[in-house]
């Protein structure tokens, strides 16, 4: 199996409304003949979730990514990531639940939004106290 | 996108000049419209779908009931279903449903003659309801392999107050169609309070009226 681009990256960074409660890996390992052919928001989990939430996106190219929380109306609770991916790969988040003054939010619906420069892709997720 | 052309207009079966002069005067309506949320995050993300199941076309259904307590004003009670579909996921929907009751005020003939065009304004409180509903991906711990679907919904209430302007031209003796601007203040609580603050905004009718 042909390996694309492969370090491991693990941080836990203060970029862009990103806090040190969310940990981001990116470009985990992918092997060229599972990459998607657009970028790809995979089903977070576990959900419903209480504490905490994984989200994986699956990338093609280099692109510039926003991954948001949004509550039922769309309002932005709290921003994820928004970065540029360097290129093909998983980028994994793991979000504790908390909003942008790190305030653990209400139980209920939201959704993760995923959004780049030619799409918008979202999953409802359920958080239950 | 045609389902983001605002449809400035309204069509509404109305108030004719023979309920103008008849005071006590019963009559139903029907009306549809297009919405067009206040909220910038509302308006960004989801789009208006047929109020029930899904179309290209965009439209909100209301049906209500007037009552003329003078010639120039009358009572009304009305209900509206707005379903609004998020756009990057149609498993996901918002559907408001105010509950208004208010009154109608038409400008006497006096004041400006239109001929068979009948121009009014109304104010109405009431409450409205908002429900959420999602289909999701059920999924572990473990990966991000869905292991189900699940449904879920969510609800909100709060008051509302309705404002409108429009105008009704006669049809026929006891029907009319007109068109109407209204716009919706619907308040689901603050965040804090597990809410989704404002979700009005402004509908644009189209109303057909048949006196009883």
């Amino acid at each position: 199996m042909k390996h694309t681009f492969v370090p491991i990256v693990c941080i836990c960074l203060i970029l862009n409304g990103c806090d040190a409660d969310t940990t981001i890996n990116t470009n985990i390992p992918e092997t060229s003949g599972n990459l998607p052919s657009q970028i790809q928001l995979e089903a977070p989990y576990p959900n419903p979730f209480s504490s905490t939430l994984v989200v994986k996106i699956r990338n093609h190219r280099a692109e510039f990514v926003t991954v948001v929380v949004e509550n039922p109306v769309g309002d932005v609770v709290k921003t994820l990531f928004s970065e540029n991916l360097p290129g093909a790969g998983t980028l994994q988040i793991v979000w504790n639940v908390t909003n942008e003054e790190n305030k653990t939010l209400r139980a209920g619906f939201y959704f993760i939004t995923l959004k780049t420069s030619s799409s918008v892709q979202s999953r409802s997720v359920k958080f239950e106290k | 996108m045609a389902n983001k052309v605002v449809i400035a207009l309204l069509i509404i079966l109305g108030a004719t000049s023979s309920l103008m002069s008849q005071p006590q005067y019963t009559s139903l309506y029907v009306e549809s419209g297009y919405f067009i949320p206040s909220k910038e995050s509302f308006r960004g993300n989801y789009d208006q779908a047929l109020f029930i199941g899904t179309a290209d076309i965009p439209l909100s259904f209301g049906i209500g009931i007037q009552y003329f307590v003078s010639r120039s004003s009358c009572l009304y009670l009305d209900l509206r279903i707005i379903k609004n579909l998020l756009a990057s996921n149609e498993d996901i929907s918002l559907t408001i449903t105010p509950i208004v009751f208010g009154l109608y005020y038409y400008l006497p003939t006096k004041i400006i003659n239109l001929g068979k065009f009948k121009p009014y304004s109304g104010i109405g409180v009431g409450f409205c309801r908002a429900e959420f509903n999602t289909k999701y991906l059920v999924t572990d711990e473990s990966s991000p392999e869905p292991i189900g679907v699940a449904e879920g919904t969510q609800e909100y209430l709060g008051p509302n107050l309705k404002l409108t302007l429009g105008i009704g031209y006669q049809l026929g003796s006891t029907t009319s169609l007109g068109i109407a601007l209204n716009y919706d203040i619907n308040h689901t609580g603050t965040a804090d309070e597990g809410g989704l603050g404002n979700v009005g905004g402004l509908l644009s009718t189209v109303k057909f009226t048949i006196g009883l």
